[in-house]
């Protein structure tokens, strides 16, 4: 059988980045082929290589037999793409998409419909919602459609479940496989792990070079120090009896619709907490209440020990607070970005400088003191935005997704930090996406439709559950959800 | 042929859709010929006027009368002494002060040597000029009617005797507005592409490149012309500007500007990726110049040589000028077929560079 997809020592570069570097691999037919590797690992441009949107710099790629460079034209009549972002117009409503991509690619929807049938007979029931208001899930199924309309020799998929709860990344698994029943051969990269065991191959990128190619069994195995590194192992702290957070009977409503609807617990100092849930379970609305970002509509609660209705202002001055879409300045150096968060808490000039040399020094960013920190890779900015969140000794510090897009050694990095900051008593309340984060937690609380379904310790949840690991009982109880929104 | 309908129809879809945007691409030409015609106005209206006569007689009277009954001028105080003249201006209850000679009327009939001052506040020098200008005249008729017409200085204002701006801004609102909505939203509605990640599926699809633009241009054709429409329709029936010329001369005209603005508003886009970039481009490369340097405010004549060699370069100045000669003084293809190939040049360069510049990848 010849090879559907050859990449053949392609290397390019933008400037002196380096973006891939001799990257050879092949796809047969009717395979799901995987690309597993961090942000900035050279996925991407892999993607706009394959898809003839950008040329490679040396070396020479082939799709269904055509050329990139020569015969890209041929090539655009044969493929679907879905880029990293949803490729969809938000102002168009879903049924008006799905037309207009057809049309686009010279047919219509009837032509096709059998082969998104299973997949559109989900989204069906809004297709006259607008694109821009669907959740991620389901903005994700329009574009698979979308993708699929023309019935493509070969489909890219560019990191198409970024953004998306791991309930919808799970049907979005299965409507792969049924694709590839189909006959229809596919190129997915992603930066899950549980995702990346569905493929039939899968390639290693790593900075830019591809580190290997085989099943992922073998894969996982053989660079098990990276994407599997050993669990952590911590010991039991013993916890203050004090409480950091305790909330009881939270409420909040816009309309008529409940976003939270009467959660309580309570969180001793000192403890790392997980606070999970699927996208539009609640989360960062009961988050933001805590946070003294928004007033609850029912309910009373104490943070750091003011209370949540009427001291709002001694809550921020208490807590620390990190998320993956605002935590740094990139256009700042790393000491200017620590700085200036040091001086927005009021800081002393004496405890700012003090404070910054050990936190360098914990971070082994010493040399990167004058660096910008644009050009720091995303790991090490999730690092320093930690320090950064927790400079002022905050007793609780809350985290919002804090490790997206970076590698699971990088992962276990950052958690190796939390570690530590709660070992010095700061008290961790953190909202993940990947399970295997769950269970570094000392206890997790799973929301589903706006309530707290079940709270305990990770062994707790499994074992009432009968379920190995978290991800487990995670879906289980997040295929009771009746809600579907962000 | 589908697909580019196909493009068209969510073009469109986009515009009706985002009610906003819709509001001012509509709205703006009237606001704009709102406001130049009646909040930002340089004419002249109810000049206060001094009069410093020492010894009044019957031709300064005369003279002072007719002053007073001309509409744009209001005489409001007689001063008595020289030295008030300036504290009345301080005090700012005048706007112009008128000086007479003592012994004016007697000079004037025998010794020839009557003085008369036109003392004007020209802390704004074109109202100051205009003031003066208008006042010149109107004392220079109200001494002709004394038969002294050897002794006045004539001045005769061509085309715009009360020198109405309207006539010199409501071409150069035209020429602002189809620059703006043409350039500035074809390159916000192509690069919004870019933002939404639409773009790498487009070029990804069999569809050509020059369709994708052209559907692009299709829709702000349409609303051009809408707005066009709507000056016209202000100028005539609000601000009294009647078109002298032919309608179809001027079409023609607008509809070069409008092609120019088009390659202009692509090639804007090709230069960035995101739309806050594309607005601020349009805004401050595009908008500025044709707001500053094409004549609309101030007068290209006036400006130094640099400038006047940058004003040169920029389309809109040649569509103010043709059309002001065609709607204003009502001049014919003749007159203004160095403006047409001018812009005809402009359209044909810049369209073929965006079109090249244009890519069907990503670099």
């Amino acid at each position: 059988m010849k090879p559907l997809v050859t990449i053949h020592d392609v290397s390019k570069s933008y400037g002196k980045v380096q973006a891939l570097q001799h990257v050879s691999l092949e796809v047969m037919p009717g395979e799901i082929f995987g690309i597993i590797g961090p942000d900035g690992s050279g996925k991407t441009s892999l993607f706009r290589m394959l898809t003839t949107l950008l040329y490679p710099d040396e070396g020479a790629i082939t799709v269904n037999g055509f050329d990139t460079v020569k015969d890209y034209k041929a090539i655009r009549r044969c493929v679907g793409y879905m880029p990293g972002r949803f490729s969809l117009y938000p102002d168009l409503s879903v049924e008006e998409n799905l037309e207009f991509f057809a049309t686009l690619f010279g047919t219509t929807v009837q032509e096709n419909y059998r082969l998104i049938e299973a997949i559109y007979k989900q989204i069906e029931p809004f297709k006259k919602r607008k694109a821009g208001k669907l959740s991620g899930g389901m903005k994700q199924k329009l574009a698979l459609s979308c993708a699929l309309i023309h019935k493509p020799v070969v489909l890219f998929l560019d990191e198409p479940t970024t953004g998306v709860d791991p309930v919808s990344r799970k049907e979005f698994w299965e409507m792969l496989r049924r694709l590839k029943q189909e006959g229809i051969t596919m190129l997915v990269s992603t930066p899950y792990l549980d995702e990346i065991k569905s493929c039939d191959r899968m390639a290693f990128l790593y900075q830019g070079e591809l580190k290997g190619i085989d099943t992922p069994a073998v894969m996982l195995e053989r660079f098990a120090d990276i994407l599997c590194p050993p669990g952590l192992q911590r010991e039991e702290a013993v916890l203050q009896q004090e409480y950091a957070i305790e909330v009881k009977d939270l409420v909040k409503r816009f309309g008529d619709f409940t976003a939270v609807d009467h959660i309580s617990f309570s969180v001793r100092k000192g403890e790392i907490f997980g606070f999970l849930g699927a996208n539009g379970a609640g989360k960062t609305t009961a988050m933001r209440m805590l946070c003294g970002l928004s007033y609850p509509t029912e309910g009373t609660g104490t943070v750091a020990g003011f209370d949540i209705n009427t001291q709002q202002e001694e809550i921020k001055k208490h807590i620390g607070y990190m998320s993956q879409k605002f935590s740094l300045y990139d256009d700042l150096k790393v000491w200017e970005n620590i700085r200036l968060f040091a001086g927005i808490y009021g800081l002393d000039e004496t405890v700012i400088r003090e404070r910054t040399e050990e936190v360098l020094k914990e971070l082994g960013l010493e040399k990167e003191r004058d660096t910008l920190v644009r050009s720091l890779p995303l790991g090490w900015k999730q690092r320093l935005a930690f320090s950064v969140a927790t400079f002022h000794r905050p007793e609780i510090v809350f985290l919002d997704e804090p490790t997206g897009g970076v590698d699971p050694k990088t992962r276990r990095q950052f958690w190796e930090l939390i570690y530590r900051a709660a070992d010095r008593g700061i008290t961790v309340f953190v909202t993940t996406h990947y399970m295997d984060e769950a269970e570094f937690c000392g206890r997790v609380s799973i929301m589903v439709d706006g309530c707290i379904r079940v709270l305990g310790t990770p062994e707790e949840l499994k074992r009432t559950f009968g379920e190995k690991d978290m991800d487990g009982v995670f879906h289980r109880l997040a295929r009771e959800a009746t809600r579907k929104s962000d | 042929m589908k697909q580019f309908w196909a493009f068209v129809k969510i073009e469109f879809y986009h515009i009706f859709r985002d009610k906003r945007t819709m509001l001012i691409l509509l709205g703006m030409p009237v606001i704009q010929i709102v406001l130049f015609g009646f909040a930002i106005s340089t004419e002249l209206k109810n000049s206060r006027v001094g009069v410093l006569d020492p010894v009044s007689d019957r031709t300064t009277r005369r003279i002072v009368e007719r002053l007073d009954e001309n509409r744009y001028f209001d005489v409001v105080c007689y001063l008595h002494d020289p030295q008030e003249i300036e504290d009345a201006f301080r005090q700012g209850k005048v706007d112009v002060v008128v000086q007479f000679s003592p012994d004016f009327e007697n000079n004037l009939y025998h010794t020839g040597n009557a003085g008369l001052q036109l003392v004007v506040d020209a802390t704004d020098p074109n109202t100051a000029t205009m003031a003066a200008n208008y006042a010149q005249g109107v004392m220079a008729t109200a001494l002709q009617e004394e038969g002294q017409a050897q002794v006045a200085i004539q001045t005769h204002l061509l085309f715009n005797p009360q020198m109405k701006s309207a006539y010199n801004f409501v071409p150069g609102v035209m020429g602002l507005i189809l620059m703006l909505i043409c350039a500035m939203m074809t390159a916000v509605s192509i690069v919004r592409e870019k933002e939404t990640g639409t773009m790498e599926v487009l070029l990804v699809s069999p569809i050509r490149s020059v369709f994708i633009i052209l559907a692009k241009a299709v829709p702000y054709l349409v609303l051009s012309g809408i707005n066009l429409t709507t000056i016209l329709l202000l100028s005539v029936y609000v601000l009294h500007v009647p078109v002298a010329g032919s309608l179809l001369l001027l079409a023609f005209l607008s509809f070069l500007l409008i092609a120019v603005a088009l390659a202009l508003g692509l090639f804007v886009s090709c230069l960035v990726d995101n739309q806050v970039a594309a607005m601020l481009i349009s805004g401050m490369v595009l908008m500025m110049p044709v707001m500053l340097l094409s004549g609309m405010i101030f007068p290209t004549e006036s400006m130094p040589v640099v400038l006047l060699w940058l004003s040169d370069i920029i389309p809109a100045k040649w569509y103010i000028l043709a059309v002001k000669k065609v709607m204003i003084e009502g001049l014919g293809l003749v007159a203004v077929w160095k403006e047409i190939i001018i812009l005809s040049v402009m359209a044909v360069a810049l369209i073929v560079l965006s079109l090249v510049k244009f890519k069907d990848r990503l670099e």
